[in-house]
């Protein structure tokens, strides 16, 4: 059976916390923590301290993060990132590619139903 | 290693596609901001700074090898200008936790700028002591140097892995445990010393 002393036991209370120690160090340590109440009043206010930091609650990053960003970088890139004229009035190429292809396929369509009437002229 | 969406992310970054850039930042602002927040311990430095590191995201895209994760990345490029920053700040005699009971009173009462995190609130008592604990803390973390500091944010508050620890600060698992157990240490001893003060 090991035994602890102080500082020996003060070293293992990290990898403790994150059940992290071999069997036997459990074991020792427990032991020790039972019987020294210095050490136990010390783990007492790790535990407390660690969980503590687990639990701060999450800040978020303020609602205008984001476009104080994109103002940020037009502003460093000289216009070249989000300007606003590329960002705002961009042109729509796939709307206008499929009207396209639409406006093609229309004429197309007229075209060859007027073919026929073409044939049956002497 | 990277996920298909983030090799995909990142190919687009390359690109310099202005909406993967804006993805990136829906994804990724909330765990920079609360990153550095929690290191520098103000809000405005908070912001400057997670500004400040997606601009060198989109500078430095091209210089990203994909042999970590792009939030691994992400986390490096924000560990690094956090700690410069309170090098400078430091120089300036710079106090972290001047804005602490500000943020304090602001949460008490209910303007706090925390989202997702609404906790059941049982009574005011409750609430303060909470509170008051949040505000203990922030100040024990802002008691350590940045070496420190950046260990303890990084697995204790964002629960990231000791690899993913090792690759944003690029210290080796048995250093970065070592560095920590120490950071926690001096934590529990500010604690108590307050806690006892009290």
């Amino acid at each position: 059976m090991v035994v602890l002393d102080h500082v020996q036991a003060t070293e293992m209370f990290s990898a403790y916390w994150e059940k992290d120690l071999p069997a036997d160090q459990i074991r020792a340590l427990e032991e020790h923590l039972q019987s020294c109440v210095v050490c136990k009043k010390e783990y007492q206010t790790f535990e407390r301290t660690v969980g503590a930091l687990s639990g701060l609650h999450k800040m978020a990053a303020p609602a205008e993060f984001s476009d104080d960003l994109r103002g940020r970088i037009y502003k460093r890139s000289r216009g070249r990132f989000f300007s606003p004229k590329r960002t705002g009035a961009r042109v729509p190429w796939e709307v206008i590619s499929i009207v396209m292809l639409g406006v093609i396929l229309a004429i197309y369509v007229v075209l060859t139903l007027g073919e026929p009437q073409k044939l049956h002229l002497p | 290693m990277m996920s298909l969406k983030e090799h995909l992310l990142v190919r687009r970054l390359r690109e310099r596609d202005e909406q993967a850039f804006k993805e990136a930042v829906r994804l990724y602002q909330h765990k920079v901001y609360n990153l550095v927040y929690r290191m520098v311990g103000n809000r405005e430095e908070a912001e400057d700074v997670a500004q400040e590191v997606f601009v060198t995201v989109l500078k430095s895209i091209d210089t990203f090898r994909g042999d970590s994760k792009f939030s691994t990345w992400l986390y490096r490029i924000a560990a690094n200008h956090t700690k410069n920053r309170m090098k400078y700040l430091g120089r300036r005699a710079y106090n972290s936790t001047s804005e602490l009971t500000d943020a304090t009173e602001r949460e008490a009462q209910g303007k706090s700028d925390t989202a997702g995190f609404k906790t059941q609130i049982a009574a005011p008592d409750a609430v303060l002591e909470g509170l008051q604990m949040e505000q203990l803390v922030q100040e024990a973390i802002a008691s350590l140097d940045e070496e420190h500091r950046v260990l303890v944010v990084l697995r204790d508050i964002e629960s990231l892995s000791y690899e993913e620890i090792g690759a944003i600060t690029g210290l080796n698992e048995g250093t970065v445990k070592s560095r920590l157990h120490r950071a926690r240490m001096a934590l529990k001893d500010y604690m108590a010393k307050r806690i006892e003060g009290d």
